[in-house]
């Protein structure tokens, strides 16, 4: 039973004694306030006068402020559980002396007093509820029950209805003061009692602390104000709460008016409020409870948002159109039903998106400056207004807010998105973004940070800063590299010469021609090949002599000036001795040659005579231990023309089972040099490989085999479900890179939401399998809920370039980030997506992984182990292929090889 | 359950390890070594330099803060058991051994090597996307346990 109630109320498990706890704890503070306010309304309105109201509204606005300003002092500072018991004791207090007052003296005063009494401290009550709920409760959480935790606070006014009601004409509406005061003592004792249980609230983050709480506050109104220059959210939600205030007052003023003139005496006045609370708080009771939450689940907050602004324009005008009683009704209606149940907790969802940090402030801003401004401006206009002769004047501003408020609401929904967005921008790393940043916006400062690594004393780290800034800023490469060259070792040195030559400096001659003489034969050689490689004039000389000399590499230096320069005369020697090199047995003398065997000569290298020897000098490097050799003869066979060479097949092959990425993915290179059924086999399963370059070169290979490469891959997608989520990014990837349409990614991305709803069934169904205890089974889970988040990621990932700006890559960082708050503001944003379809399949996989929470009932795809297993099986996913091969093994009792 | 399996299960469970996808611990489970250590050993001892990560596969190890203690008076700040892990920080870090790690009972420890677990990282980078993520989810609980303690403090 109390399961069932809890499903109905969306509570989940583990939920329900926090929920009960703020249920009782709202009612009771919900009834002193019913009980509170109709009291404090009749009397005034009886024994002083409805003619002041106006008046009381003024008063009421600049008391709000002040108080608002001590409220704002310590918000942040206390949690909320202590900031409540302060203010119970407070008003308790209080309430108690006016009791007196009203009892043992004569004037009359006293009854505006208690009416102003009500209205700060319901506001204070009311606004503090929502900091309360936010310390206590994520914000997925807040947006589930807020409306059942309002529910109890509604519970409270009914109740508070029916006993003043009923007990009024017999006690008196004075003596209803000290039943408040009961209230607030039992309010207390409740918060006190949880709160030794549970320890301070667990979302409260304590703000700065100084010597002066008067500065504090001063300085809160400051920053609170700025925060609303920069966020959009709280300066839209704040004009809008500016007209709200001034449409529900100029409202207040009217019915009251209405109902004063109807009512004779205080006892049937305080009957009627009575009654009026209790029927108003009951209907929105079961809107809280059973509507709101559904409706801001099915329509979305940004409607909910609208209809208290709509519900009161249209009492404005029934108001206009009939100035009585049931006007009247509707109206309390309207304002008493419509905005505890949709207003409020809109607003409370909408105040938690703000940084947590700031809520506090943001909430001291409106309770200090924007409703009592709004208030002041309620009390003058209807002061004007009875001072013309049509009294009625007054609903044309209620009614111009009233319009002013929606207009800003709507404008508050646009906001609302845009805040969760970039404060997740703010929160999260965002790889597109973080690039663009270096490449674009603060490319100063990288280059700076890089040429710093170059000064670094460490050689190794100089050498790796050295390539990235011969890319980056090649011009301050060729200044700073020199230098750095100067208090090197020589094999850094050499490596830095590369560098150079690379980036064709015009004082690179002037370096190079200082460091030859080092004794370093080696160096002197990679000298001579970078001087050659400018063809500077002025050293074509050297070629002649380099070419008979007795060292390898020096020879291999003339040989690459010969060929470079050119020197056609030359040419036969040239090849003669390239050719002898690359015959020695010995590495020191045929690794030069063979570094000669680039893309520029690749015309001279697959002709006779050296095409034979090269061919048998690279099948002898792959047959090496040596993994540099291997992977300089893989990169010198990728440029080979394609055909069929037996004898390399298995070399290769064998090879691409490496544990050197860099040489499985040069293997992949070299493809084209197996038969085609090789190809293909070798290709799909390097989609599957673990390190992301293997995967992107295979992909690439595949594609380019391929009349309509968009297509193939779409159709390997959608249609066969192909491979783990790596192979599925990779292919994804590609797609994005070839300029897929939004269309195409759209449609994937949906085939793969659907995908990872069948595998949140699997991992269910296999869950509630009763083998819960079994390790293979675990292991089966394991898998199957990883791949559920991979793939619903993947289903985001797929339509990140098409047409969101970047938003998907935030929502995809805040739902990744392990962060509660990020996931339920990624969770959020998710729901503002355009395509509904997409959203319904994602999101509630999403909650279901990660809060564990079941969202909906589905017809089970698997009627029994064996079919999952068989899906799972048929499935392109090597992994949990292997994982449900191993769970079907130990289920058939088999022995698992 | 065959033996790769199990170790994959096993480093799952690991604190260093649990945020690694499964299919990514499987490289790992397969370079963990087997050493067998009897009663009265030490694994290591504090302010050692450290290069390896221990899980217990079978058997009982006493964790000390303590020096060249005799095993009687030793007292332990922790028990391991089966499927617990030590000695991972070590793995990242190259800092000396925080701590001593005495074998209570005859145990069978799998054993990562550092310099393996370097290697394996270069060649299968996803793995250390999941390590990373386990250790900003350690690095995120401690925080919260700050923060409390703070927040009660006040």
């Amino acid at each position: 039973m109390l399961q069932r109630i809890s499903g109905l109320l969306l509570i989940k498990h583990g939920e329900q004694q926090q929920v009960f706890y703020f249920l009782i704890l709202f009612f009771f503070v919900g009834t002193g306030m019913a009980v509170g306010r109709s009291a404090s309304e009749a009397l005034f309105f009886k024994r002083y006068g409805i003619e002041y109201l106006p008046l009381m509204f003024i008063i009421n606005s600049v008391l709000l402020c002040a108080i608002s300003i001590l409220y704002a002092a310590f918000v942040d500072l206390l949690p909320s559980e202590k900031f409540y018991k302060i203010l119970f004791i407070v008003l308790a207090l209080s309430l108690l002396g006016n009791w007196y007052a009203a009892t043992f003296s004569t004037t009359t005063l006293v009854y505006p007093a208690f009416f102003l009494l009500y209205e700060v401290a319901s506001e204070l009550l009311l606004i503090h509820c929502a900091v309360y709920i936010n310390q206590n409760l994520l914000q997925t959480q807040s947006k589930r029950l807020t409306p059942v935790i309002l529910a109890g606070h509604q519970t409270g006014v009914i109740s508070g209805g029916i006993l003043l009601a009923s007990t009024s004409p017999i006690l008196g509406v004075k003596n209803m003061m000290l039943l408040w005061i009961s209230l607030l003592i039992i309010s207390y004792l409740l918060i006190a009692s949880w709160h030794s249980k549970i320890g301070v609230s667990p979302y409260f983050r304590s703000g700065r602390k100084g010597s002066s709480k008067l500065k504090q506050s001063i300085d809160q109104l400051a920053q609170g104000t700025k925060l609303m220059k920069t966020s959009r959210l709280l300066r839209m939600s704040s004009f809008g709460l500016f007209f709200k205030v001034i449409s529900v007052y100029v409202l207040a003023y009217a019915v009251n008016n209405i109902y004063t003139e109807q009512f004779k005496t205080e006892e049937s006045l305080g009957s009627f409020f009575g009654l009026l609370t209790a029927a108003t708080g009951t209907i929105a009771l079961l809107l809280q409870l059973f509507i709101t939450n559904r409706l801001i689940r099915d329509q979305g907050i940004k409607r909910v948002n609208l209809i208290f602004p709509v519900a009161s324009i249209f009492s404005y005008c029934l108001l206009l159109f009939s100035f009585a009683l049931p006007s009247a009704i509707f109206g309390s209606f309207s304002k008493e039903t419509l905005m505890p149940a949709f207003s409020n907790p809109v607003r409370n969802i909408f105040n938690a998106s703000l940084p947590a940090r700031l809520q506090g402030r943001a909430q001291a801003i409106s309770v200090i400056l924007v409703i009592p401004l709004g208030l002041t401006c309620a009390g003058v206009f209807l002061m004007l207004a009875q001072s013309i002769e049509n009294i009625h004047n007054f609903l044309i501003i209620g009614l111009i807010c009233s319009i002013a408020y929606l207009i800003f609401n709507n404008e508050m929904n646009q906001a609302y998105a845009q805040e969760i967005l970039s404060n997740l921008k703010k929160r999260l790393f965002i790889p597109d973004n973080q690039l663009n940043d270096i490449l674009h916006g603060s490319q100063h400062d990288a280059i700076k940070d890089i040429e710093q690594g170059l000064k670094s004393d460490e050689d190794e780290i100089s050498l790796v800063y050295a390539r990235v800034l011969s890319k980056s800023a090649p011009d301050r490469a060729a200044i700073l590299i020199p230098q750095r060259m100067k208090n090197t070792g020589n094999a850094v040195k050499d490596q830095m010469i590369k560098i150079l030559q690379s980036i064709q400096s015009a004082d690179l001659r002037k370096c190079l021609v200082q460091v030859i003489g080092s004794g370093d034969t080696k160096l002197d050689a990679t000298i001579f090949k970078a001087l050659f490689h400018s063809r500077d004039i002025r050293e074509k000389h050297r070629v002649k002599a380099l070419l008979s000399h007795e060292h390898s590499r020096m020879k291999s230096a003339g040989i690459y000036g010969v060929l470079h320069y050119p020197v056609p005369e030359l040419f036969d020697i040239a090849i003669d001795k390239w050719n002898s090199l690359l015959n020695s047995k010995q590495a020191e003398n045929y690794m030069p040659a063979v570094e000669l065997l680039v893309p520029e000569f690749k015309a001279l290298y697959l002709q006779p005579p050296l095409r034979e020897t090269v061919w048998q000098k690279l099948m002898q490097m792959l047959q090496q231990d040596d993994t540099q050799r291997i992977k300089l003869a893989l990169e010198i066979l990728s440029g080979w023309p394609p055909a069929h060479y037996d004898e390399i097949k298995d070399q290769i092959l064998s090879l691409s089972n490496s544990s050197d990425w860099a040489i499985r993915n040069a293997c992949l290179n070299t493809s084209h040099l197996l038969p085609e059924t090789e190809v293909r086999k070798l290709l799909l399963a390097s989609l599957e490989d673990q390190h992301p370059n293997v995967r992107g070169t295979a992909i690439r290979i595949l594609a380019s085999g391929q009349t309509d490469d968009i297509g193939y891959i779409q159709n390997m997608l959608v249609d066969k479900h192909a491979g783990s989520p790596r192979s599925i990014k990779t292919m994804l990837e590609y797609l994005m890179n070839a300029g897929a349409d939004a269309g195409t990614m759209l449609a994937i991305s949906l085939s793969l939401a659907n995908d990872a709803r069948k595998l949140r069934q699997a991992s269910i169904y296999l869950k509630n399998s009763g083998l819960q205890d079994s390790p293979e089974v675990t292991l089966l889970s394991h898998a199957l809920e990883e791949r559920v988040i991979d793939t619903t990621d993947l289903s985001l990932f797929a339509i990140q370039t098409s047409n969101h700006d970047g938003d998907i890559a935030v929502i995809r960082a805040g739902l990744n980030s392990n962060d509660s708050r990020q996931f339920s503001n990624a969770c959020e944003l998710l729901t503002m997506l355009n395509n509904r379809e997409l959203t319904d399949l994602i999101l509630p996989l999403f909650e279901e992984v990660y809060t564990g929470k079941k969202n909906r009932h589905e017809n089970m795809l698997f009627d029994n182990i064996s079919t999952l297993i068989t899906w799972i099986q048929n499935r392109s996913d090597p992994w949990l292929s292997e994982c449900a091969n191993h769970f079907s093994a130990i289920l058939n009792n088999k022995t698992y090889v | 359950m065959s033996d790769l399996f199990e170790r994959i299960l096993i480093l799952k469970n690991a604190p260093a390890f649990n945020q690694v996808k499964t299919e990514n611990l499987k490289v790992v489970a397969q370079s963990l070594e087997e050493e067998t250590y009897f009663a009265g050993e030490r694994v290591f001892d504090i302010d050692e330099n450290g290069d390896s990560m221990y899980i217990v596969q079978k058997g009982r190890i006493g964790i000390s803060l303590e020096k060249n203690s005799h095993e009687k008076n030793t007292r332990y700040v922790a028990e391991l058991g089966e499927g617990d892990c030590f000695g991972e920080m070590n793995l990242l870090d190259d800092l000396p051994r925080s701590a001593s790690a005495h074998v209570i009972e005859d145990s069978i420890l799998l054993v990562l090597e550092k310099s393996r677990l370097r290697g394996l990282i270069i060649n299968y980078p996803e793995l250390s996307l999941g390590m990373l993520k386990s250790l900003s989810l350690r690095l995120r609980q401690a925080n919260l346990l700050v923060q409390r303690a703070k927040n009660e403090n006040d």
